[in-house]
């Protein structure tokens, strides 16, 4: 190897080095190039069988995440959440009405295993809203149990209102983030 | 004179300070003599309006051999200490340019007339020197202007980088012996820095001194970070985060150690962990374990990680807090419907309520003083900050907004921190942290370089006098 090349490719590393410990982007960015740089005008065998790999995992993953992306569209198609009133974790009609066909969803693709993720608005504390967020979660995986699915299928995670879908300070925004999603785990 | 020669030893040194500092200061003691004789020079403020003291603090002078820094420092020391007291609201900076005697002159002992002349109550100078390892001496007099008594007098020598320190406990000592309260210019401000939009928040960790300098980020921001609360000695930040553990995401209470950044998980539970706070004595920590929708309070035992459940029921019972005696605890319930206030012992017992006002309330904080407690409070689809007694009465609201939250005490407890989100267009906020006195007067906001929120001010730094 050029005496230049091995040069760079110490510096691609001291600079990989420096991005890591300042998680600086620009320096992940410029160091990313670099590599790609390097490995290219190297051109040594054992690179190309490390690509040709990487390669053939990738497709496997592809594969993977197609079925999970498929299945998502369905549950979004289906139904994926619920909504609430003010302060309440009571799930009304039409919220009962998504949790059936979930339910038939989540029969009919037994290997799947869901998050149900419960959100408020912001206007409660980022304390009491992390509870009612369970609440409300708990209370979608309830109503998911009763209607036959395995309670080991569901997990549950609360954001309180710290992952609002709509930004916005309006009755409609607030209706939208007072709601549990679920969601197929990968 | 007496002058009783002391040291002051700072038994719990932080991270960033221990590196930089081994500081010793050297403190004459305060003379106790002026008020034996009743000099009238204290302020009251638990009367109703405050007439700020107007009080003289000369540039600085210097001894010895100096360089451009410490010439620089003439200036910034006092004009850091003339902030900080004036930012209290119970001085008045007399303008320097009516200053007769200079500050040169002064080292020996003031021309008291020249100081009456401009209504000087009090007179404050120093003289700074070079010392060896980049390190520089100040020593700082506090005189009774009318009295003609020498009511402070303290020696401080430290890194000449950490400057700003020695002008934080001057301004300690300074505000203590005129106004009786603790100080609390020598701590600082954990809280939540915030960027990215509404749907999308990358939050971190970050840690400043009380007025905004010395910031420096704790996380890096991949996992979101909420509620950061100090350990009694300052040591340890107990927070709520969503981490990625080797068994997933999860959103729980964690620990971080300041001295090496170490952040662990408090313990597994089943349920989800949050709102941590630590006991008065540090050895504790009380939480909410939310399960199968109901949330209920627990204590943990820090050395034996044993769990105890306070309270119990179907209900949603959050945001603990300790009274400054670790006797009892305040927190906030949905227990009768609304969302409102209660206390009991430290063992779960004697629930009772205590807020019965229209509204949500919430976080509530109890004062180091005992004689307050600090809660949120949501009505009319608006949120304030408010204070009532421990029995709930004489509640009062001292800040609004259309997201005000999270109410914490400085040392003292005479003055509160929050955060408000203020609208800035339809889908964007503004969120920063604010600083008020218990009158509800003096707002001003900590300067951060991004969105700030959830603020936990930091006990005091433990000076102990051997």
């Amino acid at each position: 190897m050029p005496t230049y090349l091995k040069a760079f490719m110490a510096l691609s590393i001291f600079a990989y080095m420096q991005g890591c410990a300042k998680e600086h982007m620009e320096d992940l960015v410029l160091n990313a190039e670099g590599r790609a740089l390097s490995q290219g005008e190297e051109g040594s065998s054992s690179t190309e069988i490390e690509v040709e790999e990487n390669i053939a995992q990738k497709i496997e993953m592809d594969d993977v995440e197609t079925i999970t992306q498929r299945l998502t569209n369905e549950l979004i198609e289906v139904g994926d959440r619920v909504f609430f009133d003010y302060d309440q974790s009571v799930i009304m009609d039409e919220g009962q009405e998504t949790l059936l066909k979930q339910a038939q969803f989540l029969n009919k693709n037994t290997d799947i295993l869901v998050t149900v993720t419960g959100h408020c608005d912001e206007r409660g504390t980022r304390e009491y809203n992390l509870a009612l967020g369970e609440r409300r979660a708990s209370s979608v995986k309830n109503y998911l149990v009763s209607l036959g699915i395995d309670a080991d299928r569901i997990s549950i995670i609360s954001y309180g209102k710290e992952k609002p879908s709509v930004a916005g300070y309006n009755d409609w925004a607030w209706s939208q983030n007072r709601t549990a999603i679920t969601l197929i785990n990968n | 004179m007496h002058n009783i020669m002391k040291n002051i030893r700072y038994s719990n040194l932080s991270f960033f300070y221990s590196l930089s500092l081994f500081l010793i200061i050297i403190l004459s003691a305060f003379q106790v003599k002026s008020q034996e004789d009743g000099t009238p020079l204290q302020i009251d403020i638990t009367g109703g309006k405050i007439q700020p003291m107007p009080i003289a603090i000369s540039f600085f002078s210097t001894k010895g051999e100096i360089n451009e820094n410490i010439k620089t420092l003439t200036k910034e020391i006092p004009d850091l200490i003339a902030n900080n007291l004036v930012n209290s609201g119970f001085f008045k900076l007399l303008d320097r340019q009516a200053y007769m005697q200079k500050p040169e002159a002064l080292v020996n002992r003031p021309k008291f007339r020249d100081w009456r002349i401009i209504d000087a109550q009090t007179l404050i100078f120093g003289i700074i020197s070079k010392k060896p390892q980049d390190k520089i001496s100040v020593s700082v007099q506090m005189w009774d202007v009318y009295g003609e008594r020498r009511m402070l007098g303290i020696t401080l020598s430290i890194k000449a980088r950490s400057w700003r320190r020695i002008a934080h406990i001057i301004s300690d000592k300074v505000y203590e012996r005129l106004t009786g309260e603790t100080g609390y210019f020598d701590t600082r401000i954990v809280y939540v820095s915030e960027t990215g939009d509404q749907k999308n928040k990358v939050k971190r960790l970050a840690i400043m001194d009380q007025d905004g300098a010395n910031h420096k980020f704790l996380t890096d921001g991949k996992s979101l970070v909420l509620t950061p609360r100090f350990s009694p000695n300052q040591q340890l930040i107990t927070f709520f985060a969503y981490r990625n553990l080797k068994s997933g995401l999860k959103p729980s209470v964690y620990i971080y150690e300041l001295s090496t950044g170490k952040i662990d998980i408090l313990g597994e539970f089943e349920g989800m962990s949050f709102a941590p706070r630590f006991s008065p004595d540090g050895k504790k920590l009380v939480m909410s374990l939310a399960q199968n929708g109901s949330t209920n309070i627990h204590l943990m035992d820090l050395k034996t990680r044993n769990l105890k459940q306070l309270t119990r029921g179907r209900s949603i019972d959050t945001s603990p807090s300790f009274s400054p005696n670790g006797k009892k605890i305040v927190f906030n319930s949905d227990r009768s419907g609304g969302r409102h206030l209660y206390i009991m012992s430290n063992r779960g017992k004697d629930i009772k309520r205590i807020s019965f006002g229209r509204g949500s309330y919430a976080t509530p904080v109890w004062s180091p003083r005992g004689d307050y407690i600090a809660f949120t409070k949501f009505t009319r689809g608006r949120f304030y900050i408010g204070l009532m007694r421990p029995d709930g009465t004489a509640e009062r609201l001292i800040a609004e907004g259309y997201l005000a939250e999270g109410p914490t005490w400085a040392p003292g407890g005479r003055v509160l921190s929050f955060f408000r989100q203020t609208p800035k267009d339809d889908e964007t906020f503004k969120t920063r942290i604010y600083v008020i006195d218990i009158t509800g007067n003096r707002e001003r906001e900590i300067i951060t370089p991004e969105d700030a929120s959830d603020p936990a001010w930091s006990p005091k730094y433990n000076v102990r006098n051997n």
